[in-house]
């Protein structure tokens, strides 16, 4: 994108601040000003990066044969289908592997950190007893790295099976009710009863 | 012609919609006779009304508008790129609403074009309200746009996977109040049928309100799409459906979505056994639910609908056990109670424009000339419809909100 007007300038600030959340939107909104995409690569991971995989899906299929091309496009919509199949393992592996252009590489680093969570909050949903392997896999790390990080985060390792065991969930945040919530309700019980 | 030279499409909003109506180029021309305005040249008047027409001056007149729009829509799909009439209709949709949470007769118009130019996230900001009030005189809404509101929002929503978005749209459609059948209402009740599989698993009914018509002409034009949902839980049954109307299907544009629903249909089976038991084993739940990657597709499964919060559970992966566990919302938090307090103050909101719908009624004279005559002629006044038949539809209208 070129500069001076205010979508190019919104978007150099926001990847260069790291604000990488904002980065589809403003793409999307420059797009239909100018009817095509003008950072077609930047859009795409904008909305992998939210999460928002239908839309970058669609944003895949609207795209002109022309842009469809090159390599980062290419492992960008393989990042897509992959995580479109929830498949989990191959995901670290592209994300890690493909020769990522220098102008994508901080929002690949940081995308890469904020699925890492997920996977770990996933894991502590879902499994009470995982084997390492497993384990290793949904997170992407090695074998040795997932035995530090999940030793932190309250697993402890069966060194007899091979298995992580999950010691305490982690605490959840305290969103118990307030006391204002509570009397607001109770008005509107008492208001409700009466009539 | 000259005319529009000399007005400003900003200050003469009002004008300008009356005259570009007036010159709408006509395809194809019958002999003799010239445009007076190339399409081209037409199309870019209608651009600059889109563009920096004023709301109030043209929701004087919002036919014409309407109508100029629309033809601009059909001159420009003509020449292909849908993608560059989202943003104008995008203006124009906002203008004829002027910012109030109604339908207008372009919303349809904006679907459409959203959709073909695969720009579904476009629509969002116009899709995303629960409408409240149609103001046919000023937003030109016809029964028509209406119902393609309905639809083409539906399709928007499917494609991006908000199924409970999309039935709610298609249930405005199927029980708008009608006597004759219109074609998009059968249209849109083929996708209620296989959207509620998708969503819920089983065909879910239509509500005691729906028009009896619509009822009847569902039942006989949609045959294929009711036996299909009627076999749900039968695999051989649905095997052979499928085959038998994958032409049907493929031809009314719903094959994918059939497709779909045939893959849910696992995920329902193995939601069903979270409901019968307690433990189980990854080898019999591949078992129940028929997969045939073994325990490993089953662990791999439950993992992706404990992602999606479909089930709660937990894997052992030592013993190969998956135990099924209670939705750990307790409903205790302040989130809940916020949530609570924003339904509380809608309802109060809702129950208000009730009364103020109720008090317009109450007053409107061709109301009371309509109700004396049907009092003469029955000896009695016509009575009300029983106004907890409104009840069945709202659940689902606000889907649960604890749910991501």
């Amino acid at each position: 994108m070129e500069a001076e007007n205010p979508h190019a300038r919104a978007f150099q600030e926001a990847v260069a601040s790291g604000r990488f959340d904002e980065i589809a939107g403003i793409c999307d909104d420059y797009e239909l000003i100018l009817a095509e995409s003008a950072a077609p690569n930047f859009q795409m991971l904008g909305h992998i990066y939210n999460l928002n995989l239908e839309d970058a899906r669609f944003l895949w299929k609207r795209l002109p044969r022309a842009q469809q091309q090159g390599q980062d496009m290419a492992a960008l919509f393989q990042l897509l289908q992959m995580m479109w199949q929830k498949d989990y393992q191959d995901v670290w592996l592209l994300l890690a592997q493909h020769p990522w252009s220098s102008e994508l590489h901080p929002m690949i680093q940081s995308l890469s950190v904020k699925l890492r969570q997920l996977a770990l909050k996933l894991l502590a949903r879902a499994y009470s007893t995982v084997s390492v392997p497993t384990a290793s896999a949904l997170t992407g790390w090695s074998a040795v790295e997932a035995t530090q990080v999940l030793t932190h985060e309250g697993w402890v390792l069966d060194q007899a099976t091979q298995m992580f065991k999950l010691q305490h969930k982690p605490a959840k945040p305290d969103t118990r009710t307030s006391l204002t919530d509570l009397s607001r309700l109770t008005e509107y019980i008492v208001h409700l009863e009466t009539k | 012609m000259e005319h529009l030279n000399h007005l400003h499409p900003e200050q003469h909003t009002l004008g300008y919609s009356y005259i570009l109506a007036a010159l709408i180029p006509i395809h194809p021309l019958p002999a003799n006779q010239v445009n007076p305005l190339s399409p081209r040249e037409w199309h870019n008047y209608a651009l600059r009304l889109a563009n920096v027409g004023t709301s109030e001056q043209l929701r004087l007149a919002p036919e014409k508008f309407v109508l100029v729009m629309q033809a601009m829509v059909s001159i420009s799909e003509a020449g292909g790129e849908p993608l560059v009439l989202v943003r104008p209709l995008q203006l124009a949709v906002a203008k004829l609403s002027a910012g109030s949470q109604t339908i207008t007769a372009l919303h349809a118009d904006l679907f459409k074009q959203c959709l073909r130019s695969k720009f579904y996230n476009a629509a969002l900001p116009f899709l995303d309200f629960q409408p409240e009030s149609v103001e046919p005189s000023k937003t030109g809404l016809t029964v028509r746009s209406f119902l393609l509101f309905c639809y083409y929002g539906a399709m928007i929503h499917i494609g991006r996977r908000q199924y409970d978005k999309a039935l709610r749209l298609l249930l405005y459609a199927l029980t708008a109040p009608t006597m004759v059948v219109n074609g998009i209402t059968i249209a849109a009740h083929k996708k209620f049928v296989l959207v509620s599989i998708i969503h819920s698993g089983a065909l879910q009914n239509l509500p005691k309100f729906t028009s009896a018509s619509v009822t009847r002409a569902s039942k006989i034009d949609n045959g294929p799409y009711l036996d299909l949902a009627a076999a749900c839980k039968d695999d051989t049954q649905w095997t052979r459906l499928l085959t038998q109307h994958q032409a049907l299907f493929q031809q009314d544009g719903n094959l994918g979505l059939v497709l779909l629903a045939t893959e849910s249909r696992i995920k329902f089976r193995i939601q069903r056994l979270t409901q019968t038991y307690l433990t189980l084993s990854l080898q019999d739940i591949a078992l129940h639910a028929g997969l045939a990657g073994g325990p490993a597709e089953a662990e791999l499964r439950i993992l992706r609908m404990i992602e999606s919060q479909e089930i709660f559970a937990e894997i052992d992966e030592a013993a190969g056990m998956v135990r099924f566990v209670e939705d750990p919302q307790q409903y205790d938090g302040a989130d809940v109670a916020h949530i609570l307090d924003e339904q509380i103050q809608r309802a109060k909101e809702l129950a208000s424009k009730l009364q103020a719908v109720h008090c317009e009624v109450a007053c409107d004279k061709a109301f009371h000339s309509k109700a004396a005559a049907g009092k003469e002629r029955h000896g009695r006044a016509p009575a009300f419809e029983d106004p907890g038949d409104f009840m069945t539809a709202e659940p689902m209208s606000y889907g649960n909100p604890l749910m991501p």
